[in-house]
């Protein structure tokens, strides 16, 4: 059979053509593939972990801005009670200042009135007097013509007296 | 719709069968002989046969080159050579197509009335279709490695990118786990050698020049790959390798003994492994085409009875070769990574390290 009687020709050929084909894929293709790939691989290995790293960097930057935003609200309420506590504390002190101060001027105003009233009050005691003397000197000058009438007039005088001191 | 689509492919079955049996019933001066006919198509050949219209050959002439005994190289179309074995002169030298069992079909000069074979370098259908596929496989490659050299860190797209995916499964999933360490030595070898497989099986398949030779199927090309499998098993040997066989450290003494039994069996199997490889990727493929075009001859012979009975037989034939051609389609992946596959074990069993077994097994 010459089909299990392998040609010499076309074995030869064969020979020469897939040893041909193998050293120049061998050294033109294959490399060159096989690099790549490998290469790539390890590109696409790199990338991945790069983009891990950089994710949980990320996450880590998130939280770090998210505590400092808290502290940063904190510190705001805090602020803001202080400066409202502060307020109050100042108002409260304003208050209490203005308030010495109107009492310390209403006391002074009371105590110059009474001052006044004092003075006012003995002025009148005195005008009061002096009218009385000139009343009752010139009332004595009319009346004292005679002694009964003057009995009587000192009599009155000590009586109306007493009742004004009870 | 699903039966217009199921008529419509009935009647194309039935002209395409009576088509081919008109055409049988054409050459009815030459009776049909279905091994001529299979056998033809499956041997080697000097011009590439394409087809026959009114009983006038249609082929591709191809170089024809032998060197003659007494006259020298002769260069010349192989359109000169009678298709029916006639002999015929050449620069003075006297050829013919031999008839005999052994050289049936194959040049022969006639030197005083005896046929003796010249040294032959023709270009023929076989050597034309690995010049092809070798063609084919470089422009691949060489587009590939072109496009990896241009677009570092990129993947390819389309073709190339079903090119990548092939690659990486021979180089991860069959080299890579056969060999283990060092494999990057046998990856030129064995991804070359699941190409060219795989090349010309798929070529095989397609029944019109440029396609349809049987070059995977021919003894010659698979014995030359076994070979080369052969060489990268044993040349990178290893001394381990090489004490396993002869002295068979596993076996007990009584079996090597005053008989070598066991050495002897090791030793045979060094050759008989890439023999099996050899026998396997050529029965699978020949298998496939003889089947197919067994399929095809059976129209022929009951056309010869009767047209009708060609045209009926047709349909199944077409059907029965159409669902042929789908389970070789896979076959021809399958045959490529069979023989691939191998290859890798076969190199990885030879590269033996006993203190990385010893360590293995402790």
């Amino acid at each position: 059979m010459d089909l299990f009687n392998p040609e010499s020709g076309l074995v030869i050929w064969m020979l020469v053509v897939f040893l041909l084909l193998l050293f120049i894929l061998g050294k033109f293709a294959y490399p060159y593939i096989t690099k790549a790939i490998s290469e790539r691989e390890d590109y696409i290995n790199n990338a991945v972990k790069v983009a891990d790293e950089a994710h949980a960097k990320l996450e880590k930057i998130e939280e770090e801005r998210k505590a400092i935003l808290a502290k940063a609200t904190e510190e705001q309420n805090q602020a803001i009670k202080t400066v409202k506590e502060m307020q109050a504390r100042l108002e409260a002190e304003a208050e209490g200042k203005a308030r010495e101060k109107a009492d310390k001027i209403i006391a002074e105003a009371r105590a110059s009135i009474e001052a006044e009233r004092q003075q006012a009050l003995k002025d009148v005691r005195n005008e009061v007097a002096r009218l009385s003397v000139n009343i009752a000197e010139k009332v004595l000058r009319k009346d004292l013509e005679n002694d009964q009438a003057q009995m009587d007039l000192v009599n009155r005088l000590i009586e109306e007296d007493q009742v004004l001191n009870n | 719709m699903i039966r217009q689509i199921r008529n419509k492919v009935c009647l194309l079955l039935v002209l395409l069968a009576s088509a081919v049996t008109a055409f049988a019933s054409q050459n009815e001066e030459k009776a049909f002989s279905p091994g001529d006919f299979v056998f033809g198509h499956i041997r080697n050949a000097y011009a590439w046969h394409v087809t026959a219209i009114g009983g006038h050959h249609v082929s591709v002439p191809l170089p024809v080159i032998v060197k003659s005994q007494e006259h020298g190289w002769c260069l010349f179309s192989s359109s000169r050579i009678p298709e029916d074995g006639a002999t015929f002169t050449y620069a003075g030298a006297t050829f013919r197509l031999s008839e005999q069992p052994a050289q049936r079909g194959r040049l022969v000069e006639i030197i005083d009335g005896g046929e003796v074979r010249p040294w032959d370098f023709s270009i023929t259908k076989n050597v034309f279709e690995i010049l092809l596929s070798a063609t084919i496989l470089l422009v691949i490659f060489l587009l590939m490695a072109r496009f990896y050299r241009r677009n570092p860190r990129r993947a390819p797209g389309g073709f190339l990118g079903c090119m990548e995916v092939i690659v990486l499964f021979v180089i991860n999933e069959v080299i890579k786990p056969c060999i283990g360490k060092g494999y990057e030595r046998y990856t030129p070898y064995l991804l070359t050698a699941f190409f060219f497989i795989l090349v010309n099986n798929i070529l095989g398949l397609i029944p019109i020049f440029p396609g349809g030779a049987n070059v995977t199927g021919n003894l010659a090309v698979t014995s030359v790959l076994a070979v080369i499998t052969f060489v990268f098993v044993n040349v990178f040997a290893t001394k381990d390798y090489w004490k396993d066989i002869f002295l068979v450290p596993a076996a007990p003494m009584w079996l090597k003994c005053p008989v070598p039994l066991m050495p002897l069996l090791e030793f045979i199997g060094v050759f008989t492994k890439p023999l099996a490889l050899m026998i396997r990727l050529f029965a699978n493929i020949l298998a496939g085409h003889i089947i197919e075009l067994v399929f095809m001859a059976l129209i022929f012979m009951f056309g010869a009875i009767s047209p009708a009975l060609g045209a009926g037989v047709g349909v199944f034939s077409v059907l029965f070769a159409l669902a042929m051609q789908i389970l070789e389609v896979l076959v021809v992946f399958l045959q490529a990574y069979v023989f691939t596959l191998l290859s890798a074990v076969f190199i990885g069993l030879a590269q033996v390290h006993e203190h990385a077994e010893a360590h293995e097994s402790a």
